[in-house]
């Protein structure tokens, strides 16, 4: 049977395989979003993206996205561009909004990594240096993973301090195999 | 609302299976009413062919997603990873995939599927649907049983994924996988939402140009992927499904504009899950008709106008028949509606 529950910002529905989440992003998330459109890949945020943004969660992946609430009196579930991913308590933008900023500004927070990379990555596993093929600075924070292949975005890493030159998975596009199938 | 008891539509849809259909199933490993309904169809010569046509396992199709690239680029990088792709004459956007070298990953696990390259149909048959419904037209559409997307997706990317499209289904895990394509695939134009189908005239206002039900049915066309269905649909079963397909779509005409069209699909050869719910639905309506498809993208088999004592409206044979022993598919009926001014 359905469950539901109002929640702060949001709504829960459960069934016995499954738990969604959905509502409207925090403010706090909105802010690290604008501040890395703003400050690591130098544009304007509200050129990329509608104010406010929306979330939705399957059991632990979060998407975010432009809409959700209702469609007149339908839940909806989710709406419009793919904007980011949540992890923890970070959000990270979506390959698609890194591609519009690149084609519009260039690389920047951003590697590219070879074959080898991209398969491991893709399998959920970090970068390591000899992967790396290109640097785009600045990449003290979260970067976009290209493919040396067609420099399509193929995930998100962040720089491992703690473990020298890695840069940890954050989320790639194996979630689709992984977790949204 | 339509009311409609699964009781009757059992009794009305009875059949007695013949000494030879019983040994034909026996042979096959049939329910034996499913075997008689093909005799009665198609006659003993072909009914051999179906069943054969069955025991054949039916190759995957790749959907370039024309989104993100040329469909020849797609079978280019494929083909450079080993598969080996054979077009598909009446959609240039995909390919059926004939084979695959040693050591390819799955079709549904390169990196090029993750980025979202394309698109994996069990089969091209699923493609038809879509392409006929959208033909030459542009505006909103609803799919009203969407998940996992494949329809949707095709839909999107027809539309330039620039029309709006809702996307609706019952079963969340399915949705999910649903959001998972529209993701991939990089689609904007989609509102995914969750309703039982037959609540949402209740509950959308909205009307639309296009309506799609990809209904959730029997799989009578699917039996060479699926030969579990060759005993798991008990006649009663059946006649449950028959009555949620005509539930479902007599809501789904409710969510059509005046002169819309509605797409009905079944991926099921059942002239119960098909002609039968048609004529169910147009003996009580005076706002509908059945209407040919805008084009002819090969040359499919018609709907049948009498079946086993029932007789259809003569109009059911503008629907379209994709039989696995003709056309070298999975299974499926599909029928076009259009809604008239009252
Ligand atoms: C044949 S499948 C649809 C396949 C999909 N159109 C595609 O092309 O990928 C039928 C779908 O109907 C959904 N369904 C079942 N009952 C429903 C209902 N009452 N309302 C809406 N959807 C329903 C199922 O969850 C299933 O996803």
């Amino acid at each position: 049977m359905l469950h539901r529950e109002d929640e702060e910002v949001g709504v829960v529905h459960q069934t016995r395989k499954i738990r969604v989440r959905a509502g409207v992003l925090a403010k706090n998330y909105i802010a690290l979003i604008s501040s890395y459109l703003r400050e690591k890949l130098c544009v304007n945020p509200s050129r990329y993206i509608k104010y406010p943004l929306h979330y939705t969660c399957f059991n632990d992946i979060c998407i975010v996205h432009e809409e959700t609430g209702k469609y007149y009196s339908v839940t909806l579930l989710y709406s419009g561009q793919w904007i980011g991913v949540m992890r923890g308590s970070g959000v990270y933008l979506s390959p698609l909004l890194y591609e519009r900023v690149y084609s519009d500004n260039g690389y920047r927070a951003a590697i590219v990594v070879a074959e080898r990379g991209v398969k491991n990555f893709l399998y959920g596993k970090d970068i390591l240096a000899e992967s790396i093929v290109e640097k785009y600075p600045p990449l003290d924070n979260p970067v976009a993973v290209l493919d040396e292949y067609d420099y399509r975005v193929i995930g998100v890493a962040e720089p491992s301090r703690r473990m020298g030159n890695v840069f940890k998975n954050v989320y790639d596009l194996g979630i689709f195999l992984r977790e949204l199938s | 609302m339509i009311s409609v008891s699964a009781e009757a539509i059992y009794r009305d849809i009875r059949v007695e299976p013949s000494e030879l259909a019983e040994k034909l199933a026996e042979k096959y490993g049939y329910l034996p009413y499913m075997v008689q309904r093909y005799i009665l169809m198609l006659g003993i010569a072909e009914t051999h062919k179906l069943l054969e046509a069955f025991e054949k396992p039916v190759k995957p199709v790749v959907r370039a997603n024309t989104l993100l690239l040329e469909p020849d680029r797609l079978a280019s990088r494929l083909d450079q990873l080993g598969f080996i792709l054979e077009p598909i004459p009446w959609d240039t956007t995909s390919y059926r995939v004939v084979g695959m070298g040693e050591g390819s990953p799955s079709i549904g696990a390169t990196h090029e599927y993750r980025k979202g390259y394309y698109y994996v149909h069990r089969d091209s048959a699923p493609l038809v649907p879509s392409t006929l419904l959208v033909y030459e037209y542009r505006g909103s559409v609803l799919d009203t049983c969407a998940a996992p997307g494949g329809k949707t997706t095709h839909i999107a990317q027809l539309l330039g994924d620039k029309y709006a499209i809702v996307a609706n289904d019952l079963v969340l895990y399915r949705i999910r996988a649903l959001i998972g394509h529209i993701l991939r695939m990089r689609i904007a134009s989609v509102r995914t939402i969750w309703s039982d189908a037959r609540k949402l005239p209740r509950l959308v206002k909205k009307r639309f140009g296009r309506v799609l039900v990809d209904a959730p049915c029997s799989g009578e066309g699917t039996i060479m992927i699926d030969p579990g269905r060759k005993t798991r649909t008990r006649l009663l079963d059946l006649a449950r499904i028959v009555k949620r397909e005509i539930e479902i779509l007599w809501s789904s005409i409710e969510m059509l504009s005046e002169e819309g069209v509605l797409a009905y699909v079944t991926c099921s050869i059942a002239p119960e899950e098909n002609e039968y719910v048609i004529a169910k639905i147009l003996e009580q309506r005076n706002d509908i008709e059945l209407v040919d498809p805008p084009i002819k993208l090969f040359n499919w088999s018609s709907g049948i106008s009498s079946f086993a004592g029932h007789r259809f409206p003569r109009e059911v044979e503008k629907c379209i028949r994709i039989w696995p022993h003709r056309h070298g598919m999975i299974g499926m009926t599909i029928c076009f509606i259009a809604k008239t001014r009252r």
